[in-house]
This record gives C-alpha cells, structure tokens and sequence, in this order.
C-alpha cells in the first residue's frame, strides 16, 4: 500500500467516524514516515532533542489536518514542507531561548557547526562515520539552506535528481544548480580549511 | 566550465557519494534509538480530527429561526405596501390612452362614457340656466336703486372730469 492509499484508508475511516481504525490506520502512516523525517531534523538541527520535538511537531500536524489533504502534491513533499517549516521554527525558539537564558548562543552556533559531534552525541553512532565523512559533512551542514537540502536528499536519502526536485517542490534544473553551486563551495571550504580534496579522496 | 573545474567537480560528487553511506547509517542509528519513545508520544498525543456531520434539523435551529423571522417581516412589509392607496393620476389624453391600451375597454366603452358624462352635463347646464331666470325675475322685481346725485350735478361730475383731462393733457 503506497503513502496515498494510507491517506485515503484514512479519510475514509475519519468520514464514517470509525476513530479506532483512523488512528491506527494513522499510527502505520506516522511510522512509515518517521525513519526519514527524524534523519532529516536531526541532520539541520544538530540536535537529537530539538530533532524528537520537530518530528513529533510534524507528525501532530500531520495527523490534524489529513482530513483535508487534497493530493495536489504527494505526501512526501507536504510533509517536506512542513518539516523545513517546523525545523526553522524551532532553531529560531531555540536560539532566542538560549540567549534569553544561558546567553551562549555563540557557543551553542559553534557546536552546532562542530557537525557530526553534535549529530552523533555518543560515542557509539560517532564511530559509524569516519574522519572523512565527519569533514564532509562539516562541509555540508555549512551550505545555505536549498543547497543543503539538496545534498541531503540526493546524497544522504539516495533520491533522483527527479525524485529530490519532487519532494522539494521545484524542477529538476532548480536542483541541479543547487548541487552544482554546493559542490563548488564545498570545494572552496575545503581547499579554505586546508582540507584539499587530494587528502580526502 | 572547463575541464579541470568538471574534474574538480566530479571528484567532490564522488566524495558525498563515498560518504553518504555512513552519514545515512549513523543517522539511521540515532533516530533509531528515539523511534519507539518518540512514536509512542506522538501516538499518545495524536487526536483524531472530527469530521464535519452533516446538518441535522437540530444543527440548522440556531441559523433557521433568524432567517425565518426576516422572511416574515419582509413578507409583511410587501404586503402592507400593496395595500397602500394608489396615487392619483392626473388623467389627460396620453394616460387616458394608456389607461385604453393598458385596460380592457374598449372604444365603445368609451363612447358611452363620454355620452353619460355629456348628458349628466346637459342636466347640469339646464338646471343652471333655470336658476339664472330666476334670479332675473328677482332682480326686476327688486325697487330700482335710488341715486343721491341730481342730473345737473352728474353733468357737472362728468365736465369735472374732462376738464382735469383736458388740464392734465395741458401740463404733460
């Protein structure tokens, strides 16, 4: 059963007021969903907790208005869109809340440009990527933000150009040029930080 | 771009191609670790959205009663404005004509009513005069007024009155 026919099952259900198997018709559509939305916040938050808060951000509002999804787009890309929303949301609250409180955000901006550290808050999970990929993705998380994105979809989610185009909203060419000018800067970060690519690769 | 710059770029693809597979797994290992807590929270959290129901007679109660108060006052008002007195119209050829062409009468019916209004008239006309010979025979039988002026002093009134004439003409 595909994403959209978990969504109809579920209208369907809501409109003959069947609320035990709405919900778990939409518990199952939360759990499909919850593997690449929880990669994505993790990889522009930085942070596992605010990540947890994003993800259950999205799925809250997910669950309230797919009553009223129209499949004008797939669900891949609504939930995109609402997640992009959701993140840059709560980065900012963090942001404010930490200046508010702790008057670190300096700090706080540091670690979270520490990269992979930040990501992979144990040991454990650090392990699992090596020195190089650590330096490419403290490379990556420094992109502006369409140009990171793309790089996560098309690299890090395995997309087509295609297919990452879809789930941002945009064409295929919009995505191209996103990959070909975060290509360019990384390379620019990396000779910058004398990390030459001849040492990476 | 030229060649070196496309070499450049092919060997930074080929770097988050090589790498993106550790990224992936270790972000996979962290949600991971979350997933069963964070699922559960949100399913804990989750409110199944009310479908809107249809309208029952009870649902339209607060909407119809409005509605069907205003319906009545403008059913009364329009009534009570039919009822109200026409206005007077001024009849003059053109609407008389109107009046024909608008109503059922025919011509004939108009000539009947003018020989009605014609003969109403005549009566009227004829008790008139009868009143103007009575008052004439009234009048004669009255006594004829009686004048405080002798003839000579109406003579002298009326020379009076040439003479300023004549007098006036002089001046201018």
């Amino acid at each position: 059963m595909t994403d959209e026919e978990l969504v109809r099952e579920v209208q369907e259900r809501l409109a003959l007021r069947q609320s035990a198997e709405a919900r778990q018709s939409l518990g199952c559509l939360v759990e499909r969903q919850y593997d690449w939305l929880m990669r994505m916040c993790l990889f522009e938050t930085s942070s596992r907790e605010l990540a947890e808060e994003c993800v259950q951000q999205i799925m809250l509002e997910l669950t309230k208005s797919i009553g009223s999804f129209s499949f004008r787009s797939s669900l891949k890309t609504w939930l995109f869109a609402i997640a992009r929303r959701t993140v840059k949301r709560h980065r900012k609250r963090h942001y404010r809340l930490l200046s508010f409180f702790e008057r670190e955000q300096e700090e706080f901006r540091e670690e979270c440009a520490r990269g992979v550290d930040a990501v992979f808050p144990d040991g454990e999970t650090r392990r699992l990527v090596s020195e190089r990929g650590r330096r490419v993705l403290d490379g990556v998380r420094r992109l502006a933000e369409a140009q990171r994105q793309a790089v996560f979809l098309h690299y890090y989610e395995d997309l087509s150009i295609e297919e990452t185009a879809r789930r941002m909203g945009c064409s295929a060419s919009s995505v191209k040029t996103h990959l070909l000018r975060a290509r360019k800067k990384l390379r620019s970060w990396f000779d910058e930080h004398g990390e030459g690519m001849e040492q990476l690769l | 771009m030229d060649k070196t710059e496309t070499e450049k770029d092919r060997r930074i693809d080929q770097l988050l191609r090589a790498t993106a597979p550790e990224v992936r797994a270790a972000l996979t290992a962290v949600s991971l670790k979350s997933r069963d807590r964070v699922l559960a929270s949100i399913i804990d959290r989750v409110e199944i959205p009310q479908q809107r129901r249809a309208l029952s007679p009870v649902h339209l109660r607060p909407v119809a009663v409005p509605f069907a108060l205003a319906a009545a006052v403008f059913v009364l008002v329009v009534l009570f404005r039919s009822e109200e007195q026409p206005a007077v119209v001024k009849l003059t050829e053109s609407t008389l004509e109107q009046v024909s062409e608008d109503s059922s009468l025919t011509a004939q019916d108009f000539v009947e009513m003018h020989e009605e209004f014609v003969a109403d008239t005549g009566s009227l006309w004829e008790e008139s005069g009868t009143m103007f010979a009575e008052l004439e025979q009234s009048e004669e039988e009255l006594d004829p007024p009686e004048f405080s002026l002798t003839a000579e002093e109406m003579y002298d009134n009326q020379t009076e009155g040439v003479m300023y004439g004549s007098e006036d003409k002089s001046n201018a």
